[in-house]
């Protein structure tokens, strides 16, 4: 232990600055993969909590597999043997304003909204609504605080009343009316259609569940409210119900024999898994990206030390030749390494929650945008997360401290004394590493091949690692084969920048590995930016092709509300009548669950679409002929997710589960789409009406006749819908704008982390070059005792850097070029079932080049300037 | 005069037209004041005549309304229990305007049902509260029945006889009960008066005594039981007012052929409403009506809650002085008390009694059923 502090804790006392640059790299590795992991779990726990608040004490629940159920099975239901309580549910999401629909108040609050206030009217919270039956709920204790006080609570009573007998009431959570800055008494306003609904606040709730739940937007009405407001009546979307807890499986058997097809019963928690299941590949995606960071954090460790090894060999000789063991040298520097491990890993849980607190906000928005969950923006510490990165950071530290550790074992006692200080390392066995290297990408291949045949998600990812690690090894070849290359070049610019080349090629085995570090930085910036140049493109393509519509329409809050959304018909007819309008396709949806999994079913204007959209399908077929056929026999057509997803192919007949009971119907074709990866089924319009008993239309497209204005259309049609009716009405120029902007949303946490893996190779640049620069103190010292000016000093120790990032830029870039199509071709492909068509922008490769070298160079300065002046004036002293 | 319902519907009038409503909604949220034209249900007022079969059938019209069975039961080897069978129909201010739900209800139905076992001295309760939507619960109006998921109450094919099914966790009940007198009109001029005010009154008539046989079923036992019921209709729009503070209510099947039914209304003072009355029926059906001045009632002892901490009287001497008849009255059970959950935790006492007694001088005995209610020292609801 005196040992240890003697000999480490000098060093990482008098190089505080380098010591401070290692353990950040830790950091900044440990800090992301800490923040996408609390992210993406408190994201996913605020679902699971919303789940459970829902659902209060109900240990089974009824539930449709589309959009909500005949509400006559709810009496069947109750009377089930078993069935101890039942309590009907309607549930919608809507955005919702405080004070009331008045002109004037909507006026202000549109002013207050700023440009965006057209549509918007200031409905920025968007609340969960529960349409309940106060009289049953007591057994499930959502409208009280608890069991003991639900009968004795006057309060409760009164609010649970006010709400059954007065029509256009709701109860809302403690929190948001702390928020909202409600209480009993005040008006709260919702979108329904697009049309405000002011509601009168009856009732403050205080069930504690409640308030956790998504950030406490929780809202009660009494059915027959939700059912008038959302235009739901008949339907329900689920019976909670509480079952004897020794029978409930029977119950829950003779329940699901009882009722039609698409209609589901399942325990609480099923919810939340089939949602765990759907984020999981999100997550796992973000959290291999985040491994990225740490691998890069791990060169940077093993370049600290491996370089410290060097340098104090002479110490260790001396330890050696006064008795230490092999052993306790390694330990010294494993101890070391465990130090900076800790420090590094302390430093980000710290950093990695500051981080997750903005990622929190963008991982919620992708999960709504993706799946439909309800955001969450309260974020949660998880014990075995937290402990998960600081182990990473600590393991990482140590695993890449093996190969410094044991060099510094090595040491022969007293060899040291005799040849001076600087010895480099046992000459790098590089053409083994090399052998390695291919290997590993051959390895890589193989998983590329293995994953597209298998579907394994996972095998991707481990594809992307090994092609990575391969590059790693071969990383000191390409040094070499730099230098060789470079020769020319260097010996025009100068002896000095010969000198650094050279110096670069003699410590081969130190500068690998921040090239490698660089490789990686690069390789994942291309490969991203490969990626996501394509998928844009091809998005871009798609839209262009598919959103043929010159108009689209929908009510605010359409986002939000979903399938509870319903334009009058007598709106659609005169929209059609509009003058310069050709036709009015129409659009309903529903979530379903098919196979277990998340996907949608989707009901439009076929004819239209036959007649003016472009959809186009995977083999190439007519899109006229196939929508035709479809129209005629009633069948669909499925998107490229979901035919990857669930195997579908062209003629295959698939069962959904309808409201009119599960019905089987044919795939007359497989077409192009990346509006989402759980994959939909489209139909005509007047098929959804017969198999979901639903003819009521969410959203429209306006198609003009060639001349019409765009904007005199839209304004007509704003006019038609009246001034209290908020509609969202977007020309495709716009729209297609907006999907594009979600689309570069999706990818922003992607963009975060690539800057990470940037910032933590220049680190390893910088600490780098200053070890090389102390470790050839005596031959800078010559150099300047010879006549090298200070400029020749720095130019030579640039000239180092700029070689070191060229050589990573050029492998990266190489290292890139693979990678993207790895993404591309498998991990898109296989995970998500989109098919990305490959497009090459040359430009990346010369953009990451010159940043590399830029940033190398930049990097480099200050090590120069250290050569040029300290290290030259101590070491001519010395002399 | 019967029965905790009317409480809760003072209740609801307090609660929906009090704070918590849009301006604009108040003048139409106010309570049902007696006399009021704005009052949207109709009042008691006499002279009403009632007709049957048709009267036993539901009166959507009056804000309240209940169906009102107790017993009494043995079996052949001479169990006894008592029981009670209870639907209420409480009318919701008219707030909704004709809607696409079908859980847009004009008004609400509750059950309470209990079970006195006299031998075990044991005494279980069961009460729910739904709505009428989707066939839950009702009440028909051209026939008689009225229903609660399973538990329910209707006039058989024959036009005559009652048929009775309660089922709760604990015991269930299947019952006929047939009447032996014609039903016995309360009040005068059709209306039984409860308090001053023009409509603060109800229809309100008796079958004092009704044959009764079915089955049983407790703690897992099936039992053949037959016995003695009396049912209670009760129909009208208006409320007590602030100044009252509960009641007590007998009734009492004589072993002579007479029955007695008595109610007290308890003021806040503790006077009693001077508009509280009986009836006294006569072998052959015919009714006689008691004033309060025609009547006495004292308590003989007092019971104390230890769920509800309510302090009862426990035990009675009813006496009409005029017919000369004293009697006693003691519970079969000291606790039969109902804590009413779904009517938000409304408490009250409704239990079994011996009866023993003199009539001119000569012994009586017989059966009956108590109701006493604000003994909790909250508003009797």
């Amino acid at each position: 232990m005196v040992l240890f502090r003697w000999l480490m804790l000098r060093r990482l006392t008098r190089e505080p600055g380098r010591t401070l640059l290692t353990v950040l790299g830790v950091a900044l590795g440990v800090a992301v993969f800490v923040a996408i992991r609390l992210a993406s779990g408190s994201a996913l726990a605020g679902f699971s909590d919303t789940v459970d608040a829902v659902a209060g004490r109900a240990n089974l629940q009824v539930q449709s597999r589309s959009d909500g159920f005949d509400e006559r099975l709810y009496p069947r239901i109750r009377q089930m043997p078993g069935v101890l309580a039942a309590a009907p549910v309607v549930q919608v999401s809507a955005l919702a304003r405080a004070g009331g629909a008045s002109r004037a108040a909507v006026a202000a609050a549109a002013a207050a909204d700023g440009a965006d206030g057209a549509a918007g009217g200031g409905y920025h919270e968007t609340l969960l609504i529960l349409g309940l039956d106060p009289l049953v709920e007591a057994p499930f204790v959502r409208l009280d605080r608890d069991d003991a006080r639900a009968a004795s609570d006057p309060g409760a009573v009164k609010g649970a009343m006010q709400l059954l007998a007065q029509p256009r009431t709701i109860a809302i959570t403690r929190t948001l009316a702390n928020r909202m800055r409600l209480g009993a008494g005040d008006t709260l306003s919702v979108l329904a259609s697009g049309l405000p609904v002011p509601l009168a606040v009856v009732q403050v709730l205080e069930a504690q569940d409640l308030q956790q739940a998504m950030g406490g937007s929780i809202a009660v009405v009494d059915l027959a409210t939700a059912q008038e407001v959302f235009q739901k009546a008949g339907r329900l979307d689920r019976v909670d119900l509480r079952v004897d807890p020794k029978r409930r499986d029977s119950v829950r058997a003779a329940l699901q024999a009882m009722l039609p097809g698409d209609v589901a019963v399942d325990l609480p928690q099923g919810r939340t898994k089939q949602v765990e299941n759907m984020v999981r590949a999100f997550s796992l995606n973000l959290t291999a990206l985040s491994f990225i960071a740490v691998f890069v954090a791990t060169f940077l460790v093993f370049n600290t030390l491996a370089m410290a090894v060097v340098r104090q060999r002479r110490d260790i000789g001396v330890l050696r030749a006064l008795g230490l063991t092999r052993s306790q040298v390694a330990r010294l520097w494993l101890g070391e390494a465990l130090a900076i491990g800790v420090a590094g890993s302390a430093l980000g849980l710290l950093l990695g929650w500051v981080l997750a607190q903005g990622a929190l906000g963008a991982v919620g928005r992708t999960l709504h945008d993706l799946y439909l969950i309800e955001h969450t923006d309260h974020l949660r510490l998880d014990a075995a997360t937290l402990m998960g990165g600081a182990a990473i950071g600590i393991l990482a530290s140590l695993v890449s401290a093996l190969l410094p550790a044991l060099e510094a074992a090595h040491t022969p006692p007293g060899a040291t004394l005799r040849q001076g200080a600087l010895i480099e390392a046992q000459p790098l066995p590089i053409a083994r590493l090399g052998f390695t290297g291919i290997g590993a990408l051959a390895l890589a291949a193989l998983l590329a091949w293995w994953t597209t045949s298998t579907r394994q998600a996972l095998g991707g990812f481990a594809c992307a690692f090994f092609v990575l690690a391969g590059f790693s090894l071969l990383a000191p070849f390409a040094t070499l084969a730099a230098e060789r290359v470079t020769r020319p070049l260097a010996r025009a610019m100068g002896i000095e920048v010969t000198l650094g080349a050279r110096a670069l090629r003699e410590t081969v085995a130190r500068a690998s590995t921040v090239v490698a570090a660089l490789m990686v930085a690069v390789g994942m910036l291309v490969a991203l930016t490969v990626m996501v140049g394509s998928f844009r493109r091809t998005v871009d393509t798609w839209i262009t092709q598919s959103l043929r519509g010159d108009i689209y329409i929908e009510p605010a809050g359409h986002r939000a509300s979903a399938g509870a959304t319903a334009l009058p018909p007598e709106l659609i007819a005169a929209a059609t009548k509009l003058p310069g309008v050709a036709a009015v396709d129409t659009y309903r949806g529903t979530p379903i669950r098919y196979e277990d999994a998340l996907a949608f079913v989707v009901g439009v204007d076929f004819t239209v679409q036959r007649d003016r959209g472009h959809l186009a399908f995977l083999d190439g077929a007519d899109g006229a002929a196939v929508l035709s056929r479809a129209i005629r026999d009633g069948g669909v057509i499925v998107t490229e997710s979901f035919a990857h997803r669930h195997r579908v192919k062209p003629g295959d007949q698939i069962e959904l589960p309808a409201a009119i009971g599960p019905t089987k119907v044919r795939v007359e074709g497989v077409f192009y789409d990346y509006s989402t990866d759980a994959g939909a089924v489209l139909m005509d319009a007047r098929t959804f009406a017969r198999l979901w008993k639903d003819d009521r239309v969410e959203s429209l497209a306006l198609y003009l006749r060639p001349g019409a204005s765009v904007d005199s259309v839209r304004s007509a049609f704003l006019a038609l819908c009246g001034p209290e009716r908020l509609m969202n009405a977007t020309p495709n120029k716009a729209l297609r704008q907006r999907v594009l902007t979600v689309f570069d949303q999706t990818f922003q946490i992607t963009w975060a982390l690539q800057g990470i893996a940037v910032m933590v190779a220049v680190l390893g640049v910088i600490s780098t070059l200053t070890a090389l620069v102390l470790q050839r103190g005596r031959e800078i010292g010559v150099l300047r005792g010879s006549g090298a000016t200070r400029g020749q000093i720095r130019r030579m120790v640039l000239a180092e850097s700029g070689l070191l990032g060229l050589t990573g830029a050029a492998l990266g870039c190489v290292a890139g070029l693979v990678l993207s199509l790895v993404l591309v071709q498998v991990i898109n492909k296989q995970f998500f079932g989109w098919t990305v068509r490959f497009t090459l922008d040359p430009w990346i490769f010369l953009q990451a080049t010159a940043l590399m070298i830029v940033t190398s160079l930049l990097a480099g300065l200050a090590p120069a300037n250290l050569a040029a002046t300290k290290v030259a004036a101590q070491a001519m002293r010395a002399e | 005069m019967r029965r905790a319902a009317s409480g809760w519907v003072s209740l609801l009038c307090a609660c929906v037209a009090g704070a918590g409503v849009a301006a604009p909604l108040a003048p139409a949220l106010a309570p049902a004041t007696a006399g009021e034209a704005a009052s949207p249900f109709t009042l008691a007022v006499p002279p009403y005549t009632f007709k049957f079969p048709r009267d036993h059938a539901s009166h959507p019209g009056y804000q309240t309304e209940w169906w009102y069975y107790t017993g009494h039961l043995r079996t052949s080897s001479g169990r006894a229990f008592g029981y009670e069978l209870t639907f209420f129909r409480v009318g919701l201010p008219r707030l909704r305007a004709a809607s696409a739900s079908a859980w847009a209800v004009r008004d609400l139905f509750f059950v309470h049902a209990a079970l006195t076992d006299e031998a075990g001295g044991k005494f279980v309760f069961h009460d729910a509260v739904l709505r009428p939507a989707l066939g839950l619960a009702g009440a028909d109006t051209s026939r008689y029945r009225v229903w609660l998921d399973a538990s329910s109450a209707q006039l058989s094919g024959d036009g005559v006889t009652h048929l009775l099914h309660a089922v709760a966790p604990e015991f269930a009940l299947d019952l006929a009960a047939k009447p032996l007198k014609p039903p016995a009109i309360h009040g005068q001029g059709g209306v039984s008066q409860k308090t001053a005010g023009v409509g603060n009154a109800s229809h309100y008539y008796s079958l004092t005594r009704m044959a009764t046989s079915g089955s049983l079923r407790v703690g897992g036992d099936s039992l053949s039981v037959t016995g003695t019921s009396w049912m209670d209709h009760e129909y009208g729009s208006g409320s007590l007012t602030a100044q009252h503070a509960g009641w007590d209510w007998f009734s009492v099947q004589l072993d002579d052929g007479r029955e007695l039914m008595l109610y007290a209304l308890r003021m806040k003072d503790g006077s009693i409403e001077p508009l509280s009355a009986g009836s006294l029926i006569e072998r052959d059906g015919r009714v006689t009506h008691l004033q309060r001045a025609n009547f006495a009632i004292t308590a003989k002892g007092r019971w104390k809650s230890a769920t509800t901490g309510a302090d009862y009287p426990s035990g009675w001497h009813l006496s009409v002085p005029a017919q000369a008849l004293e009697l006693d009255l003691a519970p079969t059970v000291r606790d039969q008390e109902l804590v009413a959950r779904a009517m938000g935790g409304v408490v009250y006492w409704e239990g079994s009694c011996r009866v023993r007694g003199t009539s001119h001088g000569a012994a009586v005995s017989g059966m009956g059923y108590t109701e006493l209610t604000g003994y909790t020292g909250r508003a009797p609801y």
